[in-house]
């Protein structure tokens, strides 16, 4: 019988609940190598012009911290701020800061700093620093502002004075070759405790099959594992370990539904995608069809979007449209899984009398995208998805489920995206990495772990 | 094994297989003895030691002590109430899997062991918890004199030993010691960071490769030698175990079948008067650390 | 021109057109030998290529049945059968397989026809190959050429099919090597020579589907439709020259070759191109090489001929010069003999003839002599008989008074001694003549500038034009601007040009106009005497340079005659031109002659030439 991805998923857990204490106690020392496909061109983790992605929040972590931390129950827990109170209405926010806090470069971490740098990444809000808080106030009620505060966007930076973005977290930088390897150092005076290892050396802008490679050669200890190579990453006797599904795999398209004509072809599109054989062979079983933006263990409501294949239906859309002009479909050409979806996407297309012609132009009609989870919470979610769709922020009347789904099936309803795949994240860990951590939502934990001796 | 709920009804039932730790360990036909294991608080927080305070064979009274403050309980009315409260001060941040030691005193009511942090009690004008800066040797053993300095940013003695072991006044970094008396010398045994253990007896210092966890300590019984070690074990697995072991000569022998934890242990310091040893384990399942009491019982 | 210029041409124009000839037949019959070396490399090199694309074919087919006959084939034949074939597990399974056999198309189907694996095309798993019928047959045919439809586009390849060896298993293996620019780069070509193929698509000709390994723009491109279009339609190989540019060695011959699939059609067109740079090289070494040759040969030609047109021609011009030279009245001239050829007898009978003409002359000097000397007594005779007779009859006259009457005797005494001592004058006068005439010097050339010898003239009779009693006679002076001198003897020339004013102002008795006038002829002077006087006949004219000759009343006649000699000496001409009653005008034209100045005396010894 086969397991459905949630019960590997479970099973996967387990055998890393198990790794939590190995036969000793966790070592001090040794250097963790390790690669990612990101090659970011700047660390700053409050720029918003870099792609956002699970391997740039966890490599932004390792340097810069929050005022709270979210974890993947939705569970708010102190980071920098240690406790936290709003006034009645949930406008008036006031974050008191943990003492004896020092950025990187030795400067202390003062409320003034902390208001600065929110202030920065959050034009429209009011920061001030008050005693040993920092006070937010806008001009609605937001009773998600301590979830917003636990996105890496809202990290509490300072520049130093050559210039370079500082922080707060448990690794500093040693050395960075932009887009190429970037050296971590632990930081020995971190709140929370001195991280197990001496360092990180991350090679930037890798393959993951090179990853993979780097790790059974013993030159790495942690690799990036494709959704497509998790499976065979497992059989072939790799430790993998997967998160929840966080990141959506869309079509987007470029401009907004024009013509009735426009919305039959699109919702023929969507219909005519045959997703299950694309997960089973594309993304060899890992991930999860999905005709909703949020994952189904984010909203809970998942599943009632549809996600299977009609083709009938499809083609009977696309008969009752005169004129059907070609679509351009855009993916990442340096992603290997687009550009098979891509052209399986076609095919499907093409058999229901919808042509799609496939190209690497940023420009094109629709776009094979992927877009990460904001947050476990379903509201910033939802509004972070919307904005990378190019749609305007969805009004959310309430707070309870059927409040969010709304708002989602407003936006599913502009047709202007097409939910594929909701997709985890998955890592092969060497066998000399000890309490290996990864959060339902990708978090990496790389503070925690430690390197034992190799078996 | 794994069981899995789907939805209100739906069990699904996993074997994963998981490779059997190779330790070499002799094992007596029929264990003598029995660690008798016997809860003595759960909390949420890290544990790092726990302390009891009164005599009797169940305890009723217990100082149990976590990064941020000591707290006492006492057992009324079948619950534990908590007496007190006393945070710990410190300036620099702990380090990660912190250790601590309570060492209960004659003079006063305890001494707080801390990496790179000394705590004393006061009881005037109240029970109170003065803190300070020291890097000054932890008493590895109440029984027998040794101190061992900690290295107040890691989770481990740095081997350097106050007074010493005979002429031994050093060994390599190790996580854990316990003596083991002999009729002219007391045989240390310590669990080293490098996973090996050593045995010094101070001459010579003995290197072997037990499978040992990083935690081991003595305990003091009517049993068998009448010293054993309690040892964690080895390899990868879902939970921890401890086990007794004597030392013939000086290799170690298994006395006791293994005592099962639901997650890994985390602290293990033998009592004040040594014949029992407080365990800390993590439950994997809930996420709350847990105390227990470990005392040898033979088999009869 | 002059005969050794024919000769010469004539020799330089024989050799030139022989060596013309020659170049031009060694150059036909290299191009040819080069077109029949060059087409048989091209068949060549079209015979290596099929050599090479039949190998390839078979390397394909070889791998293809390794892929077959494989352990991971295998596994996935065996699944199949059991229908435990778990189509995830085999996505990448053709793109790995084929990396590691280095193919470039390879696909997993079942006997449906249905894809489970393809590297060319991962995403195509679960849907029909629709490009290939009967797989079971083609597994039997060895490889084919095959267009594969890519999401990029199509493209061209050899293929071949392979059943799985396992029974029953209804798996076909379908692999492939691209044929593109990569693999034209893998041909074996010589210098100069180059592959090309282009990729039939049924949508007329489309630059981009052409593919060779350095691309050709799209005006280049163009320049190989004809061909290409022929060989699609016609189905069989040819060729054609391509002319790149205007410069003829960038012309390349291109030989099309058709790449026919498995159904016949053609999918393809080699091209292979062999540069004729190196022909036109040949060829225009060749042609320089011809026109070095020629251009030596002429050369030594016109330098042969000269020498051989001088030799040959020698012996004429000797002839020719010595005729001359008798032209001029050396009748000593002789021209050497020393061949026995017909110019030796040429020369021979020359010399014989200038002998002759030589005693014939001085024959008929004597006898002019004689004649002369007649002449010249009965004129002196008629001369001196003229005073002599009244001298006669004066002294008659005497005789008779002294006798007659002595007493008128003083006064006729008188009278006859005065006509006695006229009539001695006119006797003096005579033989003055006779005896300047006789003692005419030859002329001492020097430069003399004609003008001034004019002028001097018209000054010396300036006085007597303007006094004359009859009537004063105008003088007009018309001289030519040349300032150029012409070797004469100057005296002799003034005493000629006197003696004509002399004549001319004997004309105009009543006055009138006198002109002297020069002109410049090329390589003569040219001067003239005018007069608005009486004029002569035509008798007049002819008989006027004659010694003795004169119209005038009184006169030796010798003036004229004594000018002509002036002027013959000088080598040059005399004549008269005029009309009754309307002037005469006197023309004399003399050679500038300045060689004479500086050329050695000839003292009239014979000119020896020596004949061949």
């Amino acid at each position: 019988m086969r397991l459905s991805a949630w019960q590997l998923l479970a099973i996967s857990s387990l055998l890393f609940a198990a790794m939590v204490h190995a036969e000793t106690r966790p070592q001090y020392g040794s250097t963790l190598r390790m690669a990612t496909r990101i090659a970011p061109q700047n660390l700053d983790p409050t720029d918003k012009s870099q792609p956002d992605s699970i391997a740039r929040r966890n490599l932004s972590r390792l340097m810069f911290e929050t005022l709270v931390t979210l974890d993947d129950r939705g569970r708010l827990s102190p980071a920098l701020a240690t406790s936290w109170q709003a006034a009645p209405g949930n406008q008036r926010w006031q974050f008191f800061l943990r003492r004896g806090v020092k950025f990187h470069d030795g400067s202390p971490l003062t409320p003034e700093a902390a208001a600065a740098a929110l202030r920065a990444a959050n034009p429209d809000w009011s920061v001030s620093a008050a005693g040993d808080s920092v006070v937010i106030e806008r001009d609605t009620r937001d009773p998600d502002l301590p979830a917003k505060l636990a996105l890496i966007r809202n990290s509490v930076t300072r520049r130093s004075e050559a210039g370079t973005v500082v922080g707060t977290g448990p690794f500093h930088v040693a050395s960075w070759l932009p887009g190429k390897k970037l050296f971590l150092v632990a930081h020995e005076n971190y709140w929370g405790g001195r991280a197990f290892v001496d360092a990180l050396e991350i090679d930037l802008g890798r393959a993951t099959r090179d990853q993979l490679i780097a790790l059974d050669l013993g030159k790495a200890d942690i690799a990036e594992v494709a959704v497509e190579q998790s499976r065979r990453a497992a059989t072939e006797g790799r430790r993998v370990a997967s998160s929840a599904p966080i990141e959506l795999l869309a079509l987007i398209f470029a401009r907004n539904n024009t013509t009735p004509d426009d919305a039959k072809l699109r919702e023929a599109l969507a219909l005519c995608i045959d997703r299950k054989s694309i997960r089973d062979v594309v993304l060899q079983g890992g991930g999860e069809a999905s005709g909703g933006i949020l994952p189904n263990w984010v909203s809970g409501y998942g599943f009632v979007f549809p996600a299977e294949q009609n083709m009938v239906r499809a083609q009977q859309l696309r008969s009752e449209v005169k004129y059907a002009p070609t679509w351009t479909l855009g993916y990442d050409v340096d992603d290997p899984l687009a550009r098979v979806l891509a052209e399986r996407i076609e095919l499907n297309a093409r058999d229901a009398g919808i042509r799609l012609q496939l190209n690497a132009n940023p420009t094109a009609d629709l776009r094979l995208t992927r877009i990460t989870l904001a947050s476990v919470n379903g509201q910033i979610a939802l509004a972070a998805a919307a904005s990378s769709i190019g749609i305007p922020l969805p009004k959310i009347s309430g707070e309870t489920a059927d409040d969010l789904y709304q708002a989602e099936n407003g936006i599913l309803r502009t047709q202007k995206v097409i939910p594929l795949f909701q997709l985890p994240t998955s890592y092969a860990v060497g066998a000399t990495v000890k309490d290996w951590a990864e959060s339902r939502d990708g978090t990496l934990h790389l503070d925690n772990i430690w390197l034992g001796s190799k078996p | 094994m794994a069981e899995i709920r789907q939805g209100a009804n739906d069990f699904l039932v996993v074997m994963v297989s998981l490779p059997r730790s190779d330790a070499p360990v002799s094992v007596r036909e029929a264990p003598p003895l029995t660690i008798r294991k016997t809860p003595l608080w759960a909390q949420p927080q890290p544990i790092l030691d726990v302390a009891v305070m009164d005599d009797s064979a169940t305890p009723s009274h217990i100082a149990v002590l976590d990064p941020e403050r000591i707290a006492f309980y006492r057992m009324a009315e079948g619950r534990w109430q908590m007496e007190q409260s006393l945070p710990v001060t410190h300036s620099r941040p702990w380090p990660r899997d912190m250790r601590g030691k309570l060492i209960l005193r004659q003079d006063r009511l305890l001494d707080i062991y801390l990496p790179g942090v000394y705590c004393q009690s006061q009881s005037a004008p109240s029970l109170s918890v003065v803190c300070r800066g020291s890097d000054d040797p932890w008493p590895l053993s109440l029984q027998f004199p040794l101190g061992g300095f900690f290295t107040a940013t890691r989770n481990f003695f740095t081997g350097v030993l106050s007074p010493g072991v005979g002429k031994q006044s050093s060994t390599a970094k190790f996580y854990s010691a316990a003596p083991l008396p002999r009729p002219s010398y007391t045989l240390w045994v310590f669990a080293g960071v490098d996973g090996t253990v050593r045995l010094l007896d101070g001459i010579t210092e003995q290197v072997s490769r037990l499978n040992w966890g990083s935690d081991i300590a003595s305990v003091k019984s009517s049993c068998g030698s009448g010293w054993q070690v309690l040892a964690t074990r080895a390899g990868d697995n879902s939970g921890d175990s401890i086990r007794a072991f004597e030392f013939p000569d000086r290799e170690p022998i298994a006395v006791s079948p293994a005592v099962d934890f639901s997650g890994g242990v985390t602290a293990l310091w033998t009592e004040a008067k040594g014949g029992s040893a407080v365990a800390v384990a993590r439950n994997t399942e809930t996420g709350n650390y847990e105390a227990f009491r470990l005392a040898i019982a033979c088999n009869q | 021109m002059s005969f050794r210029r024919k000769l010469l041409v004539l020799f330089a124009l024989t050799v030139f057109v022989s060596v013309v000839t020659v170049a031009w037949i060694v150059s036909l019959v290299t191009r040819r030998a080069f077109e029949r070396a060059n087409e048989a490399q091209s068949a060549a090199l079209v015979g290596q290529f099929q050599r090479q694309f039949r190998q390839r074919a078979d390397d394909v087919a070889k791998r293809v049945e390794a892929i077959a006959a494989s352990e991971s084939t295998t596994r996935m034949a065996l699944d199949l059968t059991r229908k435990i074939s778990d189509a995830g597990s085999y996505l990448n399974e053709a793109g790995r397989i084929a990396e590691s056999h280095q193919l470039d198309f390879l696909e997993f189907v079942d006997d449906q026809g249905t894809i489970i694996s393809s590297a060319q095309s991962p995403a195509r798993f679960g849907y029909p190959d629709t490009s290939l019928r009967n797989l079971a047959q083609l597994s039997t045919k060895g490889a084919f050429l095959k267009q594969e439809d890519l999401t990029s586009g199509n493209s061209l390849g050899l293929f071949a099919v392979q059943a799985s060896p396992i029974p029953d298993a209804q798996l076909f293996v379908i692999g492939g090597l691209r044929l593109d620019k990569t693999s034209l780069g893998s041909l074996e070509l010589p210098a100069g020579m180059r592959a090309m193929l282009y990729q039939t698509t049924g949508a007329g000709f489309l630059p981009q589907m052409l593919m060779a390994a350095v691309p050709l723009n799209a005006a280049a491109a163009e320049k190989l439709v004809p061909l290409i279009q022929q060989v699609q339609q016609q189905g069989r190989e040819a060729s054609a020259i391509i002319h790149w540019s205007a410069n003829p060695a960038d012309d390349e011959t291109m030989d099309a070759v058709p790449l026919n699939g498995a159904d016949d059609k053609t999918l393809g067109v080699l091209l292979i191109g062999s540069s004729r740079r190196s022909y036109v090289e040949v060829r225009r070494h060749i042609q320089s090489a011809a026109l070095l040759v020629g251009g030596t040969g002429i050369l030594l030609a016109v330098l042969l001929s000269s020498w051989a047109a001088a030799r040959f021609t020698r012996p004429v011009e000797e002839l020719a010069a010595a005729a001359r030279e008798v032209a001029t009245g050396n009748l000593q001239t002789r021209v050497e003999v020393t061949s026995g050829d017909e110019i030796a007898d040429l020369a021979e009978t020359f010399n014989r003839m200038t002998q002759d003409l030589q005693e014939q002359k001085e024959r008929l000097i004597q006898s002019e002599r004689v004649a002369a000397w007649r002449e010249l007594a009965r004129r002196l005779a008629h001369e001196l008989k003229n005073p002599l007779f009244p001298l006669q009859l004066t002294v008659e006259n005497l005789v008779r008074a002294r006798e007659q009457s002595p007493e008128m005797f003083e006064e006729i005494f008188r009278e006859g001694s005065a006509t006695l001592l006229a009539e001695i004058g006119n006797l003096k006068q005579i033989i003055s003549r006779f005896s300047e005439f006789s003692k005419m010097p030859q002329p001492n050339l020097q430069p003399v500038a004609i003008n001034d010898v004019v002028q001097g003239v018209g000054k010396l009779f300036q006085a007597q034009l303007e006094s004359r009693d009859g009537g004063a006679i105008a003088c007009a002076m018309e001289l030519a601007a040349t300032r150029e001198p012409i070797a004469a003897d100057a005296d002799l020339l003034h005493r000629a040009l006197s003696n004509l004013v002399l004549n001319a102002m004997d004309a105009m008795p009543h006055g009138g106009t006198l002109t002297l006038r020069t002109r410049d002829h090329n390589d003569r002077v040219r001067i003239e005497i005018a007069d608005t006087g009486v004029g002569l006949t035509r008798e007049e004219c002819d008989r006027l340079f004659t010694p003795y000759y004169t119209s005038k009343q009184h006169g030796t006649g010798l003036g004229l005659a004594i000018v002509q000699s002036v002027i013959s000496d000088h080598g040059g001409t005399i004549s008269v031109q005029s009309q009754p009653e309307r002037g005469t005008t006197f023309i004399v034209e003399l050679p500038r002659s300045l060689h004479k100045l500086y050329a050695p005396v000839l003292d009239g010894s014979a000119v020896v030439a020596r004949g061949h």
